[in-house]
């Protein structure tokens, strides 16, 4: 069993860590030039206030709408073991960095109970 | 007895008519016979899961309302939130796709019931006005990849949405109901209504945002609201600076986040004490009550971890490395636990005055014992001490992951392209929290912390734990 893993392992040991398991599995991640969003989504990654409606009352309130703009957007990834990986930013190229394998990930670590529960 | 009956009833009849449980609903968008309405079922058997469901219209809605009604109980509202919500067909590659998307449709300021000159998320400021403020018009919008569902290989390996409700999302299928209750979070109100570029407030009226004046930087010792545009944009790329301040999620923060890991130096006495760690991020460590003590042998005398590393005299000792580019930190533990019979692992940091990257995992690999990064000053005292160091790998019994300065931590991460959202908690969280960028399936339960911020925000909440009863909402504490 500890062969196993140590052989698993030692084929990747060159390479920079954030693709050294996706070069275990002879995965890859989406080309970036690959990636485009459809209108909508781009709509929803709009952060910089063009899309935005003002109104003023007589009494003073207001009301902005957004029509669209100031989304959050969770775009998910194929892992090199086989499992899907999320991620939610309101940022296009952090978005498109993530899905083309640029940037990493945190998976749950149930090693820690919260505190209050000890 | 019956006069008695009858105030209760009175008082009752009072207190729930002043404020009641959220009900929040999706409004199905779709045209006949797609997203919602798609009368097909899915494609594989396991998508289903413990949803009720048998057409993939069912099964999305069941995932809708299941997350509206989850956070339905956790808010109070008497006026109905309404979620305009379709499934199209979006981005989708063969190792990569977008899920969805959503957010608040609009905000408000200067309404009754609102503190003047603030901007609310519609769906809170509807709640605090006990009113309808925006007509006809949804509170929410949403929008899901109905692609993902059309079991073609080159869609995100064609696995489909998972449609259960229990967490059990199998291998290369994609959980929607985290997405979902993860989204409506943001929708509700969990995101700062802040140009992306500028940082200046466009909420309503230009005011701050409820959801960004609870944002404050340690560094500055400044709320966000207290920040001129430029302090905003350097504060958004300023984690671990940039906490939240609001009480209810420092008071709560202990029900939801772990002990963070320390080094304790046990001996020689010269270098003794205790210092803060950064935990590796393999799922499977184990820190035992007492932590694990052990002796340090300098690692790098042997090579650098990457490799084959086959030495006795590791045999039941903390193994010391640089940390290096050539692989993650996981590498190290991996050989120090199964070919060398290692406790645990220190990676050190090689400048600066911060922690090494302790990011990555070996996939598929079971790996136990501790490994933890710590800062150069303190590799160094431990490298001019070898031979008769003695340390301990703990976890504090007063800091938490996740924490700076007892404040619950904001995602701002220096580099751009990893996203300067600061609409989520930091991931150095652990465990992991609903609102963090990056989804697990574990955290799922409810929306832990999430409930506090919300309460901060201006919400009226029934945070999950506190003892209280139906008609005892906000404001007869």
């Amino acid at each position: 069993m500890r062969f196993a893993r140590f052989f698993a392992v030692c084929t990747v040991l060159a390479l920079p860590q954030s693709l050294a398991a996706a070069e275990q599995t002879g995965h890859r991640y989406t080309p970036k030039e690959q990636i485009v969003f459809t209108p909508a989504t781009m709509l929803a990654f709009d952060h910089s206030g063009k899309m935005l409606v003002h109104k003023v009352n007589a009494d003073g309130s207001s009301i902005t709408e957004h029509n669209g703009s100031l989304g959050n957007v969770t775009v998910a990834r194929l892992g090199p073991d086989g499992k899907i990986e999320t991620f939610c930013t309101t940022d296009i190229l952090a978005a498109t960095a993530w899905m083309a394998g640029e940037t990493g990930n945190k998976t749950a670590t149930p090693v820690n109970l919260p505190v209050a529960q000890k | 007895m019956i006069n008695g009956k009858l105030s209760l009833l009175l008082l009752t009849s009072i207190f729930t008519a002043q404020v009641s449980a959220a009900t929040i609903v999706p409004q199905n968008n779709d045209g006949v016979d797609e997203g919602f309405n798609d009368p097909n079922p899915p494609a594989h058997a396991n998508q289903k899961g413990n949803n009720p469901g048998t057409t993939l219209g069912e099964l999305r809605l069941n995932v809708l309302e299941e997350a509206a009604r989850t956070w339905g109980d956790i808010l109070n509202s008497n006026v109905t939130i309404t979620i305009g919500v379709t499934f199209d067909d979006l981005s989708c590659f063969a190792n990569s796709a977008t899920l969805g998307s959503a957010g608040s449709t609009g905000s408000v300021a200067n309404f009754s019931g609102l503190e003047s000159d603030v901007a609310y998320h519609i769906a809170l400021a509807e709640s605090l006005n006990d009113s309808n403020l925006n007509g006809g018009n949804v509170e929410i919008t949403a929008r899901f990849n109905s692609k993902i569902d059309t079991n073609d290989p080159d869609c995100l390996g064609g696995g489909g949405f998972y449609y259960g409700l229990d967490g059990n999302a199998p291998d290369g299928t994609s959980a929607l109901f985290p997405v979902v209750l993860h989204e409506l979070g943001h929708g509700l109100g969990f995101a700062s209504l802040t140009n992306s570029t500028t940082r200046a407030f466009f909420g309503a009226g230009g005011f701050p945002d409820v959801f960004s004046r609870n944002l404050h930087d340690l560094d500055t010792n400044k709320s966000w609201e207290e920040m001129s545009n430029g302090e905003r944009q350097d504060s958004a790329l300023n984690e671990p600076a940039l906490v939240w301040q609001g009480a209810q999620v420092t008071a709560d923060r202990a029900m939801y986040l772990g002990a963070a890991p320390e080094l304790v130096i046990n001996a020689p006495a010269g270098i003794a004490g205790t210092f803060a760690a950064l935990l590796g991020e393999e799922p499977t460590i184990i820190i035992p009550n007492g932590g694990v003590t052990a002796g340090v042998i300098d690692g790098n005398d042997f090579g650098d971890g990457c490799g084959l590393i086959n030495e006795a005299s590791f045999s039941g000792k903390i193994i010391l490395f640089d940390e290096t580019n050539s692989c993650s930190a996981a590498f190290p533990a991996f050989f120090s636990e199964f070919v060398t019979s290692s406790v645990g692992v220190i990676i050190a940091a090689t400048s600066g005055s911060g922690f090494p990257d302790m990011s990555g995992e070996i996939s598929n690999q079971e790996i136990t014992i501790p490994y933890v990064g710590v800062t150069e000053a303190v590799a160094d005292d431990l490298r001019d001490n070898i031979g008769s160091v003695n340390v301990t790998i703990d976890l504090s019994p007063s800091k938490l992951n996740g924490e700076n300065q007892g404040r619950v931590k904001m995602y701002a991460p220096a580099m751009l392209e990893e996203g300067s959202s600061v609409s989520h908690w930091s991931k150095t969280a652990t465990p992991d929290l609903l609102m963090e960028p990056t989804l697990g399936m574990l955290e799922f339960a409810d929306v832990d912390l999430t409930a506090a911020a919300f309460r901060d925000i201006g919400w009226s909440v029934n945070i999950p734990g506190e003892v209280e009863g139906l008609i005892f909402k906000d404001g007869f504490e």
